[in-house]
């Protein structure tokens, strides 16, 4: 589904990416970790071909992401740093929009409008709300029911749990658990841990603009017996020797 | 009470204007709006001398007081359906006759009403004997079209009692009678208007007595809803709104006082040379705005990009975004330029070949000098300075037409250049998005 290799990708003379291997099949929910800076959007935006690669192939659905087609893109469904939302349409009017740009049939498109309003907003005046007047909780709920509203194949989130409360993203993880199945695919970046370890099959940490670490979560976490912050601090290993020099706390 | 309520709201209206760009917006439109009254008492006078055709001068008010009742009417339904403010809920302290006329009046302190009654005004001062009648009648029209919208109003947002319904029938007496009087619109300005106002105002305090709770507008889907999507891209972004709205204000000035010219001293601006056909072309709308599509509306691009990555795709919305400023410039320019200068094949040709020139163009300057905007107006430009400038330079080599016929032949160039610059941008796209990546994420 997902094929990287020998990419390397610099700012200037600053290297963010260098020299990464990555492999995502059919099916799998692969998390990428790591800390801030550490390059995951970037890697993100090279496969949705919004950044070029200095060096080496990124490819997906077999393809090179600068070659993929319409069609292609129509088998992805992406929640990006930038989560795009048309600020001047309500909630009901982006999804209807988006829904036109993947060609959803007008009723289906309802139904799953409103279903997904049923399920992630409690209010459904909230559907008539200007965006701009949105929560950045409401805002990145929004965007997911945009990514996911043609069912893709592939589904591409870049940190879908920041700025949600827990009962949203609890309510996010069974979706994604739903969702996921043998067809389709979902690559996530993310900080929080607690809620990578509920749907992931697959662990990879970027750090220090390499891919550190990539097996499945079981290897990850020593068949169970680490936590996966504990098994993410061992890879990433905290300059703890720095926090003993803070005499004044 | 209802005085210091009256006062409060004339002050927070004049409170608005401290701000530097609201007190230009307000005079320029409230220039417009004396500007079109003239522009009437000149034609009403036109028409009084008998200089266009067989058009009387009730006919002409009857026109423009059916298209006031009717504009006021659509301000519900335009760009989404508003529903009935109630200034006051019931649990105030107050009457119900009280909280309704509060409602009532309320409903008439808004921008909308006062350009028109300024409108109504200057027409009226300007128009000599008729004058009171005009002023009479519009004003009246004016508060029955408001009432009667409130009516419908009522039917859309409330569940009412089965007696409620009595009101239809009084409105269809009331239109029948009107009818068989043969009253039209223009004499509203004495008794009809004042009896149609007043059962109006009443009726609808017996809708607002005979309410029984609000209804609930859910979400009941339906792509209708989602019609007026291109049109709140722009009037909901307040960076889009502003440039449009002085450009246009602007051109409406400038040809209005070109027609004072020509009326009065027989010449026309500018010598109705070079800068003059600038303001005509387009190009005020476009050079602002359209040749940075994506600057001002990136969450299009971001979608269409990362969804299809389709640059055709693209071109369609681009499109789509200027249609309505486009149509909204063609309605002013084309009637305003045929009264100043009445030489229809040349300003046709002028006008439509410049429009598409620009339009081409602004895709092709959308997808290679794409800016970031952050403020309404912003220092720096919000769009490149190559842009306008070669913008402006095809404009101004198409008021050559007028120098000589032969010049028509660079027509179909402009045409093909026009065709060229879409194409070379469509190619160009795959491999360029990375400039609107670069540029528009700063």
């Amino acid at each position: 589904m997902i094929q990287i290799s020998n990419l390397t990708k610099n700012f200037g003379r600053n290297t963010v990416l260098e020299q990464i291997n990555l492999t995502v099949e059919k099916g799998q929910v692969y998390s990428l970790l790591g800390k801030n800076g550490a390059g995951k959007t970037t890697l993100i935006n090279l496969l949705l071909d919004l950044l070029k690669p200095d060096s080496g192939t990124v490819q997906v659905f077999g393809k090179e992401s600068s070659q993929l087609k319409p069609v292609d893109k129509l088998m992805m469904g992406i929640v990006g740093e930038e989560l795009a939302l048309i600020e001047e349409f309500s909630g009901y009017e982006y999804l209807i929009f988006i829904g036109k740009i993947y060609q959803i049939p007008t009723a289906t498109l309802k139904k799953r409008i409103a279903d997904l309003f049923q399920y992630f907003f409690e209010d459904g005046k909230d559907l008539r709300k200007r965006i701009s007047k949105y929560s950045t909780g409401m805002k990145k709920k929004l965007a997911f029911c945009a990514a996911i509203l043609h069912t893709p194949d592939l589904l591409i989130l870049d940190e879908p749990f920041s700025g949600l409360d827990p009962l949203v993203v609890s309510q996010m993880v069974l979706f994604l658990k739903k969702y996921h199945n043998l067809e389709r695919t979902i690559f996530i970046s993310s900080h929080d841990l607690s809620y990578v370890e509920k749907v992931s099959t697959h662990i990879g940490v970027l750090d220090q603009t390499r891919l550190v670490y990539n097996a499945t979560l079981q290897e990850f976490t020593n068949d169970g017996t680490r936590e996966l912050d504990a098994a993410l601090l061992k890879i990433l290993k905290p300059n703890e020797s720095e926090l003993e020099k803070i005499d004044w706390l | 009470m209802m005085g210091y309520f009256l006062l409060i709201k004339i002050k927070s209206g004049f409170l608005d204007l401290k701000n530097p760009l609201k007190l230009f917006l307000f005079l320029m439109l409230a220039l417009t709006s004396v500007l079109y009254g003239w522009l009437l008492a000149l034609f009403s006078q036109q028409v009084l001398m008998g200089d266009v055709g067989e058009l009387t001068i009730n006919l002409l008010f009857n026109y423009i007081l059916l298209i006031i009742f009717i504009i006021t009417l659509l301000r519900m339904i335009f760009p989404t359906y508003k529903p009935q403010q109630a200034l006051f809920p019931l649990s105030y302290p107050l009457s119900r006759w009280h909280g309704y006329l509060f409602s009532v009046i309320n409903g008439f302190f808004t921008p909308y009403f006062f350009y028109l009654l300024l409108f109504l005004v200057s027409g009226s001062v300007f128009l000599g004997e008729y004058n009171i009648v005009f002023l009479a009648a519009g004003s009246l029209v004016l508060v029955s079209s408001q009432l009667f919208t409130r009516l419908i109003q009522y039917f859309i947002d409330f569940r009412l009692k089965k007696k409620a319904f009595l009101v239809l029938v009084l409105v269809a007496i009331l239109a029948t009678g009107l009818y068989l009087l043969s009253i039209t619109l223009v004499d509203f300005g004495s008794w009809p208007g004042i009896l149609v106002v007043a059962l109006l105002l009443v009726s609808g305090y017996f809708l607002e007595i005979n309410q029984l709770e609000p209804k609930k507008h859910e979400h009941n889907g339906g792509l209708k809803k989602n019609s007026g999507v291109y049109l709140k891209l722009i009037t909901n972004n307040p960076k889009v709104r502003g440039p449009l709205l002085v450009a246009m204000v602007g051109k409406v000035l400038f040809f209005g006082v070109d027609i004072f010219l020509m009326e009065t001293k027989e010449e026309h601006l500018m010598n109705g040379e070079l800068f003059y056909w600038i303001v005509a072309s387009p190009l005020i709308i476009y050079t602002y705005v359209f040749n940075n599509t994506w600057g001002f509306w990136k969450a299009i691009w971001l979608n269409i990009e990362i969804r299809t990555g389709d640059a055709k795709q693209l071109l369609w919305q681009h499109l789509r975004l200027m249609s309505l400023p486009l149509i909204a410039d063609i309605c002013i320019t084309l009637p305003l330029l045929y009264i100043s200068w009445g030489e229809a094949g040349f300003i046709l040709t002028f006008y439509f070949t410049s429009a598409f020139f620009l339009i081409a163009m602004s895709f092709f300057w959308s997808v290679f000098t794409p800016r970031q905007i952050n403020a309404t107006f912003q220092m720096k430009g919000s769009t490149s300075p190559v842009s306008v400038l070669i913008s402006m330079a095809g404009v101004l080599l198409l008021t050559t037409l007028r120098v000589n016929n032969w010049f028509y032949l660079i027509v179909p160039l402009y045409v093909i250049f026009g065709g060229m610059a879409i194409w070379v941008a469509l190619n160009y796209y795959d491999n360029g998005k990375g400039i609107l990546m670069r540029k528009l994420s700063k």
